[in-house]
């Protein structure tokens, strides 16, 4: 009975959430899923209707192998580095000592710079001239007469050294201020507790502090690793184009330089279907897929 | 077990706060002593200090023989129960009973059996047994405490300490805990100290209670000195409910006695009080009375009111009188005395139960 008691103007009022977001579904129809499926449909499309062999080729291309090593090589050494670095961070500025607000501030502007600007520093910090020596020779620990070149060619080693260190800098702040958020939402008497309970500083951290602090790192890691597996402008910037090959740089290769249009865009897809794995890794670890069901508070 | 011992303790946070300024205490071998007093005195702060979780800013707190302001939690040998209980909700009840006992350094290491042993012990003295497998998002509040209680009471401790733990139960669960606490005081054979801002808890299970203000220790006594002795107006007026009335008095010499004097009634005081008024040479003073101590007739009495307000409380009931605009005095009698408001009766004063303090200091004349 309530369907005759309100008539065709209930049923339109019932619509009325779905008017609301027209306008976003527009928007990502207009520049998401069309660009999207575009490049789904060339990673297919071959000159006789779809095809598998550009993936194929990929698969079968040397440097894709390469690429993959030194992306995921970058992905593990960077991510664990930023992590523990991160923590110190946070769990420094979490004990509010004097000025922890002022260093916050101070350690959060890397954060707001954009990709090339970061890139543009370390480029010129790591120049023979550049302000890296320049600091090393003024601190008394390199002979002025015998500059650095970072950058030397070849010395795959030592560039992925470098950019861990630049990729650090700017990826240490968001990881630091998840971490923060996180520590600040655990109530202080868990740790105090556990101080009165017979543990150390040490004990107090892996058996409390970590446990509940474990959402917020799997957020911090995951979302750290798929922007580890996106690196590309820093690397062109700093080492110059294709000299530190990684997948995303191997996918603009193929497309943009080579006209492989649809080379790129398997490139592209196999990219993809890696950020995708990592995210549904990270939903499941979150507990997202257990419903409205989780542990702890 | 051990006496804890605080001596001209002050904690001053930033610049300017005191939150407890020279404050002596000594709590003795297996007492059970409540810090009492409205929020802000510094009850709280005292016993961080004790437990170690905030450093003193001047003078020496010991636990037994053992001067502890340099010695970490983790070594003083206590326990204690937090306001918010901190029962860590990432391990099941049965790890954060055992926790104390796995990471402790004061006493030798534990085999497993040995841990065991004493979790299923404590479990079952707060009769948690059948949750030890439960995670603590899967418990009440009330169960919660309980845990906090096994954990505190596993690691047997010297000293026990309680942050307000029964301020986040119902009213009937608190009243329920208060003598299941008690209990455990006595089955532990330790020290305890309880901080709590209720008065009826602290009268129900304290040896003796410390009431603060501001920083300071206002009054160390047990239950019946605080309510039948307060040494000072402060004290007075924080304990009892409904409150002790406070009236403004005027104390006159009169044939070597003392007559006390308010513009709604006088008499004379008895010998021993009126000595103590001669001695302190106060003239303006403030009489308290209990609102049981203040006796309602419809034949006669100290003075005529007539009665404002009725409040039934079951056996007894609140009555309130309206001396003039601002002063109202409350009575606290048996329900079979039937009065309506409106209705002229007489009130007089139980002559053994009068406090006098200083107008000016609030300190206890008699």
């Amino acid at each position: 009975m309530p369907e005759k008691l309100g008539g065709w103007k209930t049923r339109l009022a019932s619509y009325y959430p779905y008017y609301l977001i027209i306008p976003a579904i527009l928007y990502y129809i207009a520049f998401w899923a069309i660009p999207a499926a575009s490049g789904v449909a060339l990673a297919f499309q071959g000159p006789k209707g779809f095809t598998l062999r550009y993936f194929q080729y990929v698969l079968r291309d040397p440097y894709f192998y390469q690429a993959l090593g030194y992306t995921f090589t970058f992905l593990v050494i960077s991510v664990t580095v930023e992590f523990i670095l991160a923590l110190a961070v946070a769990l420094l500025i979490n004990t509010n000592f004097k000025g922890a607000s002022l260093f916050l501030f101070v350690a959060l502007i890397p954060m707001v710079l954009p990709e090339i600007s970061y890139g543009a520093i370390w480029a010129t910090g790591y120049a023979q001239h550049g302000w890296v020596n320049s600091l090393l020779v003024h601190l008394g620990l390199m002979d002025p007469a015998q500059p650095m070149s970072w950058l030397a060619y070849g010395k795959i080693a030592r560039w992925m050294a470098l950019l861990i260190v630049a990729e650090a800098w700017r990826g240490l702040p968001s990881v630091m201020i998840i971490l923060l958020a996180g520590l600040q939402g655990i109530s202080k008497e868990y740790g105090e507790a556990a101080r009165i309970f017979g543990a150390t500083g040490f004990q107090t951290l892996r058996k409390i502090t970590l446990p509940l602090l474990k959402p917020s790192i799997q957020t911090a890691l995951i979302l750290r690793a798929i922007g580890a597996v996106q690196i590309f402008v820093i690397i062109t910037v700093i080492f110059g184009h294709r000299n530190l090959p990684v997948l995303v740089e191997e996918a603009v290769y193929y497309f943009r330089e080579l006209h492989q249009k649809q080379l790129g865009a398997a490139y592209a897809l196999i990219i993809m279907g890696i950020v995708v794995t990592l995210s549904v890794l990270y939903l499941w670890l979150s507990g997202s897929f257990k419903g409205e069901e989780g542990r702890g508070e | 077990m051990a006496e804890v011992r605080l001596e001209k303790v002050s904690k001053r946070f930033g610049k300017r706060v005191w939150a407890v300024r020279d404050f002596d205490l000594r709590v003795e071998d297996r007492e059970f002593l409540v810090l009492l007093g409205p929020s802000g005195c510094g009850k709280t702060t005292t016993l961080r200090m004790i437990a170690g979780l905030e450093r003193p800013t001047a003078g020496l707190i010991y636990i037994g023989e053992r001067l502890v302001n340099l010695i970490p939690p983790r070594d003083r040998d206590i326990s204690m129960v937090f306001q918010s209980y901190a029962v860590w909700p990432h391990m099941r009840v049965y790890d954060n009973i055992a926790f104390g006992l796995r990471y402790g350094r004061r006493k030798k290491r534990l085999s497993k059996a040995d841990i065991d042993r004493v979790v299923h012990e404590v479990a079952s003295l707060v009769r948690i047994e059948e949750l030890l497998s439960r995670y603590p998002t899967q418990l009440s509040g009330g169960q919660r405490q309980r845990v906090a209680l096994a954990r505190a009471l596993a690691v047997k401790p010297q000293v026990f300490l309680y942050d307000e733990p029964l301020s986040n139960l119902d009213a009937k669960l608190r009243i329920q805990m208060r003598t299941e606490l008690k209990y455990i005081h006595e089955q532990a054979g330790s020290t305890s100290i309880y901080v709590t801002h209720d008065q009826a808890e602290a009268m129900s299970m304290a040896d003796r209670i410390m009431v603060m203000r501001e920083g300071q220790g206002a009054q160390l006594g047990t239950p019946n000195e605080i309510y039948f002795r307060p040494a000072n107006q402060f004290v007075a007026g924080f304990i009892g409910t409904p409150p002790m009335n406070m009236l403004e008095v005027e104390l006159e010499e009169e044939d070597g006695g003392i007559k006390l004097v308010s513009p709604h009634f006088g008499f004379r005081l008895g010998e021993k009080t009126a000595r103590a008024v001669q001695e302190s040479g106060v003239r303006q003073a403030v009489l308290g009375v209990r609102p049981e101590d203040v006796t309602v007739s419809l034949e006669g009495g100290d003075f005529s009111a007539q009665v404002f307000v009725v409040e039934p409380q079951g056996p007894q009931q609140i009555l309130s009188f309206k001396l003039d605009e601002t002063l109202i005095i409350k009575s606290l009698t048996s329900a079979d005395l039937s009065v309506s408001p409106g209705q002229e009766v007489w009130l007089s004063f139980n002559r053994e139960r009068l406090h006098l303090f200083d107008r000016d200091t609030g300190v206890r004349l008699n």
